[in-house]
């Protein structure tokens, strides 16, 4: 049986239109709206949106609204082996609302890490759920393989693999405090942008600690498929942890 | 951040060469730990004064002559050529045509760097006339395509540019000195191609004989008019189509025009009108070009539809382009070996299947062939946006495969960003080669590259597009 | 002076004015953050009413940051006019909500020289969210800068054109289609993506020949910090009409805005001496709810004071623009819609009482639990509030802050909504370009940035001959 199908407004094309009724030259709408991003030639009925414009924002709203707030599927980490923690908050709501609790673990969580992890790696790696659990799904497996297969012809000692629950950044100077690693690397969902609830961070520091400043960071960012692809993303990382490794620093310190 | 590389651009034309030099402002607009450079802006800091291109007796170029005003000009710029990081050096009209072109490229070097890039062409010229002429910056943010005609002595060289993307190129022999004449206004030189045009017109224009203005601006009149005639998308005579070098163009129609090239300083001229009342005014140069320039400004003010727009360069447009238009940048994200290049005029190798192994390898043994075994090539392919590992890991795999036997470098350039991973894994896969991997940028079949030592990061491309359209 | 009361047979206690403005304030998830808030309901009522029998000299007397230790105390303070605040020193916060509910608007203008951001604060903290609309509506601001905004009748916009990478072509295409929606008669002003002097003077060049081109009666803004304005300004690099920068409520917090009192002082110096515009008002001003806790620099004190201290900042400096950027920051400063929807009112009315020409960004981000209805709600109010301006960026997505805010459209509506009108000379050249009809509405070729095609730059070879 044939199905038919609504077409589908949450692809990245359908922006890319121009709906505005006789324009003066349509050749230069086409263009204008080339040279930027902004939702521009969309048109009108009368003074609001004409309904394929708004169904597209409220359509590209809803998928970052759902990446916030879902919970994230653990079976990709699972199956990759991460060892898995949790920070003080209890839920999505409490994690969207006490940014403090994100960043610290329980001294149970900070002790069972120290029990069950490997001290004293070269390269810690971290994963944390973030604003976005899907963006971890949709890029962490190839990430993932590029970097460890980095480190290994680096000859790097790498930590055991940790997955961070209602995390925010700072849980990496916590765990790299806890186990004394040399470079630490977590890879966390971004806050989504409008359409984009698949984007994910890297954090990347020397000696992480939260004694030290925000700035001790080294950051890149925009990672997903219609930005900088995942695989591009881990070549970088390795790049970088070589960098960090040598230069034994991080952040604003390291001039790249 | 930003960094500041400099270019040259040195342009040996039919009649008159010269050199300039710019300067390209890199930044870097990133705020996180992968670069994304840009090219902020190219400013031209030197322009020679315009030499009539040094010639033998026997219609050669005069290397040696050459090589002095280079010199002089590199002195006068207080610019050394080691200082330079990337350049054209073009060879245009008719005399690219002339055998010793090759060699005055290869007499030049010395004097002006090692980075230079030795183009001919002249769909590759027409492309670069547009740039410089400012005409592919005209065809942003309006209405339609704009079409640059840059009229040098030996030929016209026309591009079309949409949105500052080039369109379409070709050339026409149509220039200044097709026809030339001496002090008393006696035709000494009339160019082989000009020759059926003339005799369709019946016009009584020969070797020895004293010009008539009017015949003489029958003939410009003509020319102009196949000019306008493409713009107007009309059917041309066959005469007219034999004026095309190597290819004619589609049937389009060209609303804003836009002239450069030696001719077109006469063409924006318009208090050069009084001149051209007898044929000692017109015989400025000894030449029809002031000719031409006139029957073109006459002949396009005349059409309401065309709009002629202002060029930003009119004799230099071509030497602007090469300087400062030729050479791109790769992505920011490599795999880069300094102590591999420069490399030059490195041919292309298109893969066009790289789905599955196999199929690589296949197009890879039969294209391999076309070149020997010791010659450097550059492999280049698409590759798909964000590319899952397991793929390009088994490209990375098959291609350290395939050129295990082959030369130190492996040099392999891809479109889509992804030529840190690829080169990770060659580095990985082929340990014998010194590997460069360059992304973001597009090098077809036929194409010849050559790269340049990296700049903050990123590498420096030509790529040289020399096959004509048939 | 009191702190206690007893509400449902329990009492409630306060130890000093922080705590009762604190928890007298409507739930915001940034005061809870702070751990400021009211643990109940019932507490938050008990704090307000303990806050409206406070007289309006308990509150001057107690700035939430000491005299001595913060330059914006200081300069708040130092502004009062004592004669007039000798006049209703003793009227209570509650009496203060029926005077502010009750008197004209030349009665409200009256006693502004006398208000310190405590009393501000307390008296929004009393008010509901139609008092606040209720008596913002009787308030107006006007300020001039190349034009006059904030007359009754009008609605202005900010066109907003942000790029991701600062291109000038995608910027100016944003702007053509603002404009061809009576956009941007508050100002043309571009939030940068890099924070550098060159670019900035490019934009800002840019904007000023695209008004000049088409005769565009308003201002141009590159929203950069200061100190990279005040470059431009020293070179003379480019025209500026209007100089940006975003406040926080305390010292503490300013510095890790790059910013103090001494600093703004020199920023306005240079600004009035070299700036393009005619007018006594060049500065703009951005600010939100919760900026000081995220510096560290709350000093204790719950969100909405803390703001209510950015307008005595921004009123120094006799700004042309001043907005919050209300739903920008975050859930964990306001939550939800609604809470979004309560901070713009009260920061809106504050703005007005204090005597600053206030507008809105009412906006969101994807984190909040709110949408695009929230921000129509919200946008509607303020509009019926006589809110100065609001922002209008293509279909409201804003593409280099992440975030959403009013639309183009949304400002064309809002206008046919509420009657109201662009600034009269913007309404004038708009109806000259046939961007907008009779009645000052789109007409039926708004809304197309290809109107802008422009013929001057195409020399025609016939005008050369």
């Amino acid at each position: 049986m044939k199905e038919e199908f609504v077409p589908d407004v949450s692809l990245p094309e359908v922006k890319d239109k121009v709906l505005i009724d006789n324009p003066k030259s349509l050749e230069l709408v086409k263009r204008l709206k080339k040279a930027t991003n902004a939702r521009l030639g969309v048109g009108r009925a009368g003074d609001r949106f004409k309904t394929e414009t708004l169904l597209k924002f409220r359509a590209d709203h809803a998928i970052a609204q759902d990446a916030v707030w879902t919970e994230i599927d653990e079976s990709l980490v699972d199956e990759m082996g991460f060892y898995k923690v949790q920070t003080m908050v209890n839920n999505k709501e409490e994690y969207v609302r006490r940014p403090d609790l994100g960043r610290i673990f329980s001294e149970e969580s900070t002790e069972a890490i120290k029990r069950d992890c490997i001290h004293q790696p070269d390269v810690q790696i971290i994963v944390a759920d973030g604003l976005s659990g899907f963006a971890i799904n949709a890029n962490l497996k190839d990430m993932y393989a590029i970097m460890m297969d980095g480190f290994r012809e680096k000859k790097y000692k790498v930590g055991t693999p940790i997955f961070v629950r209602y995390s925010r950044v700072a849980t990496m100077d916590r765990i790299s405090e806890a186990l004394g690693a040399k470079v630490t690397i977590q890879l966390i969902g971004e806050r989504p942008g409008l359409a984009t609830g698949e984007s994910m961070s890297v954090y990347m520091a020397y000696e992480s600690s939260p004694k030290k400043p925000e700035s001790q960071r080294t950051v890149v960012s925009n990672i997903y498929s219609n930005g900088i692809p995942p695989i591009e993303a881990g070549a970088q990382v390795v790049h970088l942890t070589e960098i960090l490794m040598r230069e034994k620093k991080s952040g604003v310190e390291l001039k790249i | 951040m930003e960094q500041v590389i400099l270019s040259a651009g040195i342009d040996l034309g039919t009649t008159t060469s010269q050199v300039i030099f710019s300067r390209i402002k890199l930044e870097n607009i990133s705020y996180t730990a992968v670069p994304e450079i840009r090219i902020k802006e190219k400013e031209i800091i030197y322009k020679s004064k315009i030499y009539f291109t040094p010639l033998t007796a026997d219609n050669h170029i005069d290397i040696p002559a050459l090589r002095s005003i280079l010199q002089r000009e590199y002195e006068m710029a207080g610019i050394s050529r080691q200082d330079i990081s990337t350049g054209a050096v073009i060879i245009t009209g008719e005399t690219s045509r002339k055998e010793n072109a090759q060699q005055a490229l290869e007499g030049i070097s010395a004097e002006a760097g090692d980075f230079v890039v030795a183009e001919a062409g002249p769909d590759l010229e027409s492309v670069l006339a547009g740039f410089g002429s400012g005409a592919a910056a005209a065809s942003r943010g309006w209405e339609g395509a704009v079409i640059n005609f840059d009229i040098g002595g030996g030929t016209t060289n026309a591009a079309v540019f949409c949105n500052e993307e080039i369109q379409d190129s070709f050339a026409l022999d149509i220039g200044g000195r097709l026809v030339r004449l001496d002090e008393n206004g006696k035709i000494t030189y009339i160019s082989d191609r000009l020759m059926p045009l003339i005799k369709e017109l019946s016009l009584p224009i020969e070797i020895g004989v004293k010009a008539e203005l009017d015949k003489l601006k029958q003939l410009t009149d003509a020319l102009a008019m196949v000019l306008l005639h493409i713009c107007q998308g009309h059917e041309l005579t066959a005469v007219e189509e034999k004026l095309f070098i190597n290819h004619g163009i589609e049937n389009r129609k060209y609303k804003r025009v836009m002239f450069s090239g030696g001719v077109a300083e006469c063409i924006y001229d318009s208090s050069l009108d009084g001149d051209y009342v007898d044929i000692h005014g017109v015989n400025k140069y000894g030449d029809i070009g002031p000719l031409l320039g006139e029957s073109i400004r006459q002949m396009f003010s005349q059409e309401d539809e065309i709009i002629v727009l202002e060029p930003r360069e009119k004799i230099r447009a071509t030497v602007i382009g090469a300087g400062s238009y030729s050479v791109r940048i790769s992505g920011s994200t490599v795999i880069m070996d300094d102590g591999c290049v420069p490399l030059k005029n490195i041919p292309v190798l298109r893969l066009h299947h790289t789905e599955q192994e196999h199929e690589i390898q296949e197009e890879y043994k039969i294209k391999r062939r076309l070149y020997p075994q010791t010659q450097q090539i550059a492999i280049s392919f698409a590759g798909k946006r964000a590319p899952e590992y397991s793929a390009v890991k088994a490209v990375a795999k098959v291609l350290a495969d395939i050129t295990r036997n082959e030369g130190d470098i492996l040099l392999v350039i891809v479109e889509q960003d992804f030529a840190k991973a690829l080169g990770m894994l060659l580095r990985q896969f082929a340990r014998q080669h010194h590997i460069i991997c360059l992304d973001r940028i597009h090098a077809a079949e036929g194409d010849y590259v050559d790269v340049g030592k990296s700049v903050s990061g990123i590498v420096p491309v030509a790529v040289k597009t020399l096959i004509f359209k048939s | 002076m009191r702190l206690k009361t007893t509400l449902f047979g329990h009492t409630y206690a306060f130890k000093d004015v922080k705590e009762v403005l604190a928890k007298a304030n409507e739930e915001k998830s940034g005061d809870i953050l702070a751990g400021v808030a009211a643990e109940s309901t019932v507490e938050r009522i008990a704090a307000k009413t303990v806050l409206a029998d406070m007289t309006l000299e308990d509150l001057r007397n107690n700035p939430v940051v000491p005299y001595e230790d913060d330059d914006i105390t200081r300069v708040d303070q130092d502004s009062v006019d004592e004669e007039v605040f000798g006049r209703i020193k003793a009227m209570t916060v509650g009496e203060f909500r029926e005077f502010l509910l009750s008197a004209s608007e030349k009665e409200i203008a009256a006693i502004r020289p006398a208000l310190t951001s405590e009393i501000v604060a307390a008296v929004a903290k009393l008010m509901s969210n139609m008092d606040l609309v209720y008596a913002a509506k009787k308030m107006h601001v006007e300020a001039t800068c190349n034009t006059t905004i904030g007359k009754p009748g009008t609605l202005s916009s900010r066109l907003q054109p942000n790029h991701a990478t600062d291109d000038v072509a995608g910027i100016m295409a944003s702007v053509m289609e603002g404009i061809s929606y009576g956009v941007g008669d508050a100002v043309i002003g571009l939030n940068p993506a890099v924070d550098a002097i060159d670019s900035v003077a490019d934009i800002l060049k840019e904007f000023k020949e695209f008004m000049y081109k088409w005769d565009i009666p308003t201002q141009n803004c590159v929203l950069a910090h200061v100190t990279t304005q005040m470059k431009v300004l020293e070179r003379n690099l480019a025209p500026m009409d209007l100089m940006f920068q975003s406040l926080a409520g305390s010292e503490v917090a300013s510095r890790a805005f790059g910013i103090n009192v001494a600093l703004m002082d020199e920023a306005y110096a240079i600004m009035k001496e070299r700036k393009s515009s005619v007018g006594p008002n060049f500065m703009y001003f951005e600010t939100g709810q919760g900026s000081e806790l995220s510096a560290d620099g709350n000093h204790g004190a719950d969100q909405l004071v803390m703001e209510a201290r950015c307008y005595a900042f921004a009123k120094r400096y006799n700004p042309f623009l001043v907005n919050t950027v209300v739903g920008f920051i975050g859930p964990e400063y306001l939550y939800d819609g609604r809470q979004m929807i309560r901070a713009g009112l009260e920061d809106h009315f504050m703005g007005k009482l204090t005597g600053i020409p206030m507008g809105c960004d009412v906006c969101y981000t994807n984190h909040m639990r709110a949408d695009q209805n929230d921000l129509e709600n919200l946008a509607m109010m303020l509009t019926m509030a006589d809110c100065n301006y609001i922002m209008g960026i293509p279909a409201g997505d804003d593409v280099m802050l992440m975030y959403q805010t009013t639309s183009y459209h949304d400002a064309a509506a809002l206008r046919r909504l509420s009657g109201k009108h662009t600034i009269a000379p913007f309404e004038k050249r708009m109806k000259e370009l046939g961007i907008f009809d009779e009645q000052g509405n789109l007409s039926t070729i708004a809304g197309d940035p290809s109107v802008f095609i422009s013929r001057e730059q195409e020399i025609h070879l016939r005008s050369a001959v």
